[in-house]
């Protein structure tokens, strides 16, 4: 730490970008994914009838109950090489990343919709609206206003684990890091960098998701 | 208007509705009362369906609530419910806790919506309350709008689900007023509450419920005057 | 609650004592046991060439030590921090690293392979350029690789582990794997189902050498550094070397990079 070599950090700052870029990039679609994938999973463990339950509760045990890292492994090697013609390891980080935080999403969903008073849901259907008419203008626009915290920490989290993404060489930012302590040896320059780019895209996530809290809590 | 033959209701082992059968008239004002625990919510709930029935047959309007071919969200706009807990929209506003059922359900009009929903506002007493949020209106007021909110519908029938229990004193007087004005217009009630002065006032018949029976069912003056059975003497010499 | 804040500040002074403690007559060694046969766990043990080899160079010098097995980044940290008083790791020595450390003589030659699925047409290193490459970060293969195609470029990917690099290889995730040739000897032997051909380039791929790592100004280097030359002289390092690779060592290119 008495030598700190900010060259190396210059150096490797134009693939700190580009890693950046991508991680932005991988984190966003894997967000997209993971909240639209998430909201029917949710809906479907919420089934009344106990068979059609059963595959979207063992979805979330799997994803929730199995290390990531098996599973982008089993993804890139495995299934999509089954699927598709080429591999990527960007596709693979990101397909891994949307079914992942999909069973945590579902989960967030699931109890901020369980959250909600029944008596919302009664009066809705007393006055003759629809399920997806209740689910809709009833109880959804309140869930959401509980599930915007525990979806930022699951976007933050899901930020930080594409960095997992290195381990396939998914050119992300934390595979520039490692790529530059491989060159060097030097462990604390470019780690220190990276966390500190990730620091400032979390800081970033967390002032949106604020402003995007206070924006449903006045209305 | 309403006809309910051998109704039956059981939550797991409970029995709660265990023999009901009753006929309502068009205009008619039907108060339930009772002890807690006897069935008398739950029977109401049974009405619009909010609860599942476990035997027996509702019928509104000569439609079979349970049959298959019965479009029940159809048949619940023609039946306004009005609850203890008020549960209006906590984030909506006022007028849109009225307008909201009546674009989705009925699909009128957005302007056409406001209009009526300004209108019902004015019935109840709370037009200059329109653009607030319920948050911020007293329990009184938030029953009302919930009145208004059912009214919007223009349903056939009200169902009053115990619409004072949860307000403090001061403020039961403002919605059993409201309540008093609808039954004058020949609205058709059927009105779960502990207020026996509104029964005794408003009601044409008062059923008296208990253990999941229809115990004794006369016109008001008969029944608080010279009530028939043991226990509904027993339960009205505790709360007259 | 004062109770808690006391214990909390006692185990803290525990802990920071028992981590000062480290006696100072006792060398402590990095290492990373994660690249057969260099330095790898065999059933909980420590087990390899380097570890062999770090035994005899300690014994002939006097030390007393203790090799401990700290992942790779931690290692280098540990040596930069001087927590370490070296590390062995099958770590090539380059100019870039220089910098920061320093090494002793080189004690291992090692050359690099192509490997790539049977029946490809590659016969030279040159004939990598424009395929998808994998390497193992921060390895020679790595170094080796970017010679020929450029530092970091976009051809190359850089894995976790060989062994991940060799699964891409099979997925074809990349067409060809670049690392040294023991690695590709040990993949080839511990995977006969793989098909796969492998080409070296002896005048495209340079000789990369290994040594052990030292902090900067290292008091002891010189010292492992000359018990290590006695023992590449008096036979015992070749005695290692036939144990683990079943062939002899070439010597005269280990003492021609020395100078």
């Amino acid at each position: 730490m008495i030598d700190f070599r900010f060259e190396i950090i210059i150096e490797y700052l134009p693939f700190f970008m580009k890693g950046m870029l991508w991680t932005i990039m991988m984190s966003l679609i894997g967000v997209l994914m993971g909240t639209i994938l998430g909201f029917f999973i949710a809906l479907g463990k919420m089934l009344p009838s106990k068979l059609l339950r059963l595959p979207f509760i063992w979805y979330i045990n799997f994803f929730r109950g199995t290390p990531l890292l098996v599973q982008l492994f089993l993804f890139h090697f495995a299934v999509l090489p089954a699927i598709l013609d080429s591999v990527n390891p960007i596709v693979s980080v990101v397909v891994t990343l949307s079914l992942n935080s999909a069973a945590y999403v579902a989960e967030i969903f699931r109890a901020g919709i369980q959250s909600i008073d029944r008596g919302q849901a009664e009066a809705a259907h007393s006055l003759g609206m629809n399920k997806i008419q209740v689910m809709r203008y009833v109880i959804l626009p309140q869930a959401f206003r509980r599930m915007i915290p525990p979806l930022g920490n699951e976007f933050i989290v899901l930020l930080k684990d594409s960095s997992l993404g290195a381990i396939i060489a998914a050119p992300e930012l934390l595979y520039w890091g490692r790529a530059a302590t491989g060159q060097y040896y030097r462990v604390w320059e470019p780690y220190l960098t990276v966390a500190l780019i990730y620091l400032i895209l979390t800081l970033t996530l967390t002032y949106l998701l604020n402003y995007v809290e206070r924006r449903f809590a006045t209305t | 208007m309403i006809s309910v033959k051998n109704l039956k209701k059981s939550f797991g082992d409970l029995e709660v509705l265990k023999d009901i059968n009753v006929e309502i008239k068009p205009k008619e004002v039907v108060v339930v009362i009772g002890p807690s625990g006897s069935g008398k919510s739950t029977f109401l709930r049974c009405l619009n369906l909010i609860e599942s029935i476990t035997g027996g047959s509702v019928e509104i309007e000569g439609k079979d609530i349970t049959a298959k071919k019965t479009d029940i969200n159809k048949l619940r706009a023609e039946v306004g419910m009005v609850f203890q807990q008020f549960n209006l929209f906590p984030h909506k506003t006022v007028i849109e806790n009225i307008t909201l059922p009546m674009m989705t359900v009925r699909k009128w009009k957005k302007e056409a919506a406001i209009q009526k929903a300004k209108e019902l506002l004015d019935k109840v007493g709370l037009k200059e309350k329109a653009d607030v949020y319920p948050d911020s209106l007293s329990g009184g007021q938030k029953q009302r709008v919930a009145i208004a909110r059912a009214l919007g519908m223009e349903p056939k029938v009200m169902l009053f689900d115990e619409p004072t229990s949860a307000l403090d004193p001061e403020m039961v007087g403002e919605v059993l007023e409201v309540m008093k004005q609808l039954a004058l217009e020949g609205m058709t009630m059927v009105v779960v509450t502990h207020e026996m002065g509104f029964a005794r006032e408003v009601g044409d018949r008062v059923l008296f419920m208990d253990e999941g029976y229809i115990v004794e069912e006369n016109e008001p003056q008969a029944l608080f005057g010279n009530p028939q059975h043991e226990r509904t003497q027993a339960f009205l010499s505790k709360v007259l | 609650m004062n109770k808690l804040l006391k214990l909390l500040v006692l185990m803290s002074i525990i802990l920071l004592a028992a981590c000062g403690t480290d006696s100072k007559d006792k060398l402590t060694v990095a290492t990373d046991a994660a690249f057969a046969p260099f330095e790898y766990m065999d059933k909980g043990e420590m087990v390899g060439f380097d570890v062999d080899l770090l035994a005899a160079v300690m014994e002939e010098a006097g030390f007393d030590y203790e090799l401990k097995n700290t992942g790779w980044e931690p290692m280098l940290a540990s040596v930069q921090g001087g927590d370490a008083d070296l590390a062995i790791a099958a770590i090539t020595i380059n100019d870039d690293r220089k910098e920061s450390y320093d090494f002793s003589s080189p004690y291992f030659e090692s050359t690099h392979m192509v490997v790539f699925p049977e029946g490809e047409n590659i016969t030279s290193a040159e004939d990598i350029k424009g395929l998808k490459i994998g390497v193992q970060t921060g390895t020679t293969g790595a170094d080796a690789a970017e010679k020929i195609v450029g530092k970091n470029d976009e051809s190359i990917s850089k894995y976790e582990s060989n062994s991940l690099a060799f699964m891409s290889l099979g997925s074809g995730d990349v067409d060809v794997v670049v690392t040294d040739n023991v690695v590709a000897s040990e993949y080839v032997k511990n995977n006969p189902e793989a098909e796969v051909d492998m080409i070296n380039d002896q005048e495209a791929f340079e000789s990369e050498f290994y040594g052990l790592m030292f902090p900067k100004d290292s008091e002891v280097r010189a010292e492992i550094d000359a018990a290590l030359q006695t023992v590449i002289e008096d036979g015992t390092y070749a005695e290692i070397y036939e144990e683990w690779f079943g062939t002899e060592p070439n010597l005269d290119a280990l003492k021609s990079a020395s100078k």
